[in-house]
């Protein structure tokens, strides 16, 4: 088991025999797709967000994910949040955030009519920020463990396996995931201020606000990381509508409120047992 | 009749460009769409039509145009079970 830094989270591999060219991976992606590096291709794009642009098959085959995704979670995770992001105060790199600021006011999500992909040409009528936070990280690890083959990668605690893994979640509890992909979403980690209120990282797009929600964390299985990763913000996003969410797309699904009370899906329960269901 | 003020005439150019950078925009996209797809493989001369890409959305669709092979294909399922007090290898939480 090794490990490296990047995207902002610890990256660990279950085998070093591939970690050099994981951890290149993860540096190209995140050189890329950050938009926390002055010089990545999403930052050129952002810095006109509007119109015609023609972006790499890389941009663009990441945003297609990001817009798929998007339709699947009726466009609570989309690419669209890079506005809403920036003008809730987050602008650069995490550790580099000051801990508060002035008062922030919401930025409108704009809608996903916006935009439009055909092949590498990107058209939007729209200011259109693009952030791709929500699947870059998940098709990542995926795709490192493509390369691993036999074994596991994990990128801040989310992760993907093709053997069986027993993984930590939140609250104090364990898990075996045999295969597939498990992530953990949270209002609890990256946390700033700005006029003294508390900010967050999962913005909701009907509001353009971090998210209220009743959940602190909420943990889901899916059968990759990205998808995992997808449904996770999803069902926080979602609030008490988020477990039926995930029980109907068969998804098992931990959520942890703020008061550290733990509540499962049926579908979790019905898998791995050991609390009382949502 | 009173004539609009000068700063009611630099707003209607503004607005008169940006109507215009937005057509320009979107018949420049509608030019290159239909060159890329004329050029595909798939959809050109000879092709069977059987070989086109069902990953195409609709035009109306709420959440984005797309193109692509490489678009978000389901949540699917993992498999999960107890892990009956073993000592968890990685901990999941906070991304």
């Amino acid at each position: 088991m090794t490990g490296f830094r990047s995207m902002g989270c610890e990256v660990i591999v279950s085998c070093a025999d591939r970690l050099e060219e994981v951890r290149r991976l993860f540096e190209e992606r995140d050189h890329r797709f950050s938009r926390f590096h002055d010089h990545s291709e999403l930052n050129r794009v952002n810095a006109t967000p509007f119109g015609v642009t023609l972006i790499s098959e890389e941009l663009a085959s990441m945003l297609s994910l990001g817009l798929g995704a998007a339709h699947a979670t009726g466009g609570l995770v989309t690419p669209a949040v890079g506005g809403a992001l920036v003008g809730a105060g987050y602008d650069r790199d995490f550790a580099s955030l000051p801990p508060d600021g002035d008062a922030v006011e919401p930025v409108p999500v704009p809608s996903l009519l916006s935009l439009r992909l055909r092949g590498r040409m990107l058209l939007r009528t729209d200011a259109v920020v693009l952030d791709l936070n929500g699947v870059v990280k998940g098709k990542t690890v995926d795709d490192a463990l493509a390369i691993v083959g036999d074994g596991w990668v994990s990128a801040g605690g989310d992760i993907a396996t093709t053997v069986p893994l027993v993984v930590a979640v939140p609250g104090g509890d364990s898990i075996r995931l045999d295969r597939g992909g498990l992530a953990t979403s949270s209002v609890a980690q990256r946390t700033w201020r700005r006029g003294g209120q508390l900010q967050h990282h999962l913005i909701d797009p009907a509001t353009g606000r971090p998210a209220r929600t009743p959940w602190r964390d909420v943990t889901v299985a899916a059968k990759n990381c990205v998808a995992a990763d997808v449904a996770a913000k999803a069902a926080l996003l979602l609030g008490f509508a988020g477990p039926s969410w995930l029980d109907r797309r068969g998804l098992a699904g931990r959520f942890v409120d703020h008061r550290g009370a733990v509540h499962l899906t049926q579908t979790w329960q019905q898998v791995a047992p050991d609390r009382i269901a949502a | 009749m009173t004539q609009p003020s000068r700063i009611e005439l630099a707003r209607r150019r503004v607005r008169f460009v940006r109507y215009s950078v937005g057509v320009t925009a979107a018949a420049a996209f509608a030019v290159f769409a239909f060159a890329a797809r004329t050029a595909h493989p798939g959809t050109s001369a000879g092709a069977s039509t059987s070989t086109e890409s069902t990953a195409v959305t609709s035009s109306d669709d709420p959440y984005g145009d797309v193109e692509s092979s490489d678009s978000f294909d389901g949540f699917g399922s993992s498999s999960v079970s107890p892990s009956y007090g073993a000592a968890p290898s990685v901990q999941s939480g906070g991304s």
